[in-house]
């Protein structure tokens, strides 16, 4: 009777034992699984592949602008007589919102709605080697996962600004002073004007929040 | 230490089976593990495999794609502005092209990006426009008349600003084949030499761009449409060089520019000049003049990484 009774109960410490210990190593397991697991967020291969898609909206934005001329309107959306774009008033830039002209709307659809920030800056020739980068829309300091593509377009001598409705203003670029692009330097030989005004390229930096 | 064993006796020892559980339990998480490992390089190789590998070369075809766009102005440019003769517009494009090659150069090698844009050949064209309005007859008021002989091609062929109390017809021609497009106030109606006809129809037709095929600035699907396996856009189905004319040219007034290229000789000689008018006049008539009709660069794009050379066609406004 003493002898059985010893058995069970060394059977029943062992099993304890052994469930304790199963126990033990699964909650381990899942320990290590949660702290390696990827996800979206996580700084990982993962953001990558947000950062390639983020690239590509980008990108397809930038080209369908180009095709649509959106681009040279954004470029061309300038108040002549305040000196700046059209309602930035003295910051120079937009920041809360992009402004309402096609380009605008077409970042706007793109972007903020997935809760993207971006940047858009323009980039021209101001001499005959350098160049000058203005910030069209300012959102913030890009992040270190932020991505960046570019779109070069041209104006012309006879390219005319735009006025805030979004209509063609008569003023040309060839005849203002304050537009913010001047005419790039010609290296060119002969006397005659090609009509290219200046080379504009069109940054925009996108980056998650 | 217990048996791992059953005693052969058929007197089971209990004492040996928390042990088999504790190895049960061991080979249990051993397989999670492994399992585990499994999961994650499974969705690690998914990752490398999806991830753009092809970002660089994405950036290059879109520089080349942007060459295009910015050289396609210069062209314009020459063509409207210097059109005193072929030298003058090649000798302005070549500038043009130098100068945009040397901005763009310095705004992409801040990116690290080396760029050449060397301006091969060029290609002559005609260039003809009405500009005042008129109705499209030419310079001796006749509605049905020839624009061109022996065309090679033909880009930006765009009717503007038009007004229709008719119908004009568009019609290329080979001699025994016709390709024809007959343009009223409200249908654009295509006809390819083998007879098959495809309409679009608008309120009331303000513009055409027959080789863009669009209509007010829509597409127009009777100027690009596939039947059959044939495409009908413009001058499908014609080989070789063809003869440009207008037919009732009295019932519409606007205007209209195409760029054209000889096929057989350079210069203007496959047009009449009595249907054209100087610009400067006598006569109010279309007008012809001097132009590239396309151009051949060489675009190169160098990053650390990549290296892509290729040639590149401009002729803007040309169909497909």
């Amino acid at each position: 009777m003493r002898r059985n009774r010893s058995k069970e109960e060394r059977g029943q410490a062992h099993t304890l034992e052994s469930v304790v210990g199963a126990v033990l190593l699964l909650t381990a397991i899942a320990f290590a699984l949660q702290v390696t697991i990827v996800t979206p967020l996580s700084a990982s291969t993962s953001s990558q592949h947000i950062e390639g898609q983020q690239r590509s909206v980008a990108q397809g934005v930038l080209a369908s602008a180009a095709e649509e001329g959106a681009l040279q309107e954004a470029v061309l959306y300038w108040n002549n007589t305040g000196s700046s774009f059209h309602n930035t008033s003295t910051r120079g830039f937009y920041a809360s919102g992009p402004p309402d002209i096609q380009f605008g709307n077409m970042l706007s659809r793109a972007f903020d709605e997935e809760g993207i920030a971006y940047n858009v800056y323009f980039t021209y020739q101001s001499s005959s080697s350098s160049v000058n980068r203005r910030p069209f829309i300012l959102q913030g300091t890009p992040t270190d996962n932020a991505v960046s593509t570019t779109r070069t377009i041209a104006l012309r001598n006879d390219d005319r600004l735009v006025d805030k409705d979004g209509s063609l203003d008569d003023t040309t670029v060839n005849e203002t002073d304050s537009f913010y692009i001047n005419n790039a330097p010609s290296g060119a030989a002969s006397g005659l004007s090609h009509g290219v005004y200046n080379l504009v390229r069109i940054e925009v930096v996108a980056w998650r929040i | 230490m217990a048996d791992l064993v059953v005693p052969p006796s058929g007197t089971r020892s209990s004492r040996s089976r928390g042990q088999l559980i504790l190895i049960a339990a061991f080979a249990l998480a051993a397989i999670f593990l492994g399992l585990a490992v499994l999961v994650n390089s499974a969705i690690f190789t998914e990752n490398l495999a999806t991830r753009g590998e092809n970002v660089e070369s994405t950036e290059a075809l879109d520089y080349r794609y942007g060459v295009t766009q910015f050289t396609a102005e210069v062209i314009d440019f020459a063509n409207e502005h210097n059109y005193s003769s072929h030298a003058t517009v090649h000798e302005n494009v070549s500038d043009g092209i130098q100068d945009v090659s040397t901005y763009t150069a310095i705004q992409q090698i801040e990116g690290g990006t080396a760029i050449s844009l060397v301006h091969v050949d060029t290609t002559n064209g005609t260039r003809i426009f009405q500009n005042d309005g008129n109705s499209f007859t030419n310079n001796q008021s006749d509605p049905d008349w020839t624009l061109a002989e022996d065309l090679e091609h033909v880009r930006a062929f765009e009717l503007t600003d038009t007004s229709f109390t008719g119908t004009l017809s568009v019609i290329v021609e080979d001699g025994s084949d016709e390709w024809t497009a007959d343009i009223n106030d409200t249908a654009v109606t295509v006809t390819r030499p083998d007879g098959t006809t495809t309409v679009c129809s608008y309120g009331s037709i303000e513009s055409v761009d027959i080789t863009g095929a669009t209509v007010n600035g829509l597409p127009c699907p009777a100027l690009e449409d596939t039947r059959n396996g044939e495409q009908m856009q413009f001058a499908t189905g014609i080989s070789g060089v063809y003869d440009l004319r207008f037919e009732g040219g009295n019932s519409v007034t606007g205007d209209y520019s195409l760029v054209a290229e000889d096929g057989t000789s350079a210069g203007v000689s496959d047009i009449d000049s009595s249907d054209y008018a100087d610009i400067g006049g006598p006569g109010t008539g279309p007008h012809n003049t001097p132009a590239v009709y396309s151009i051949t660069l060489e675009v190169e794009y160098e990053t650390s990484r990549l290296e892509y050379e290729t040639d590149v066609i401009v002729a803007p406004g040309e169909p497909e």
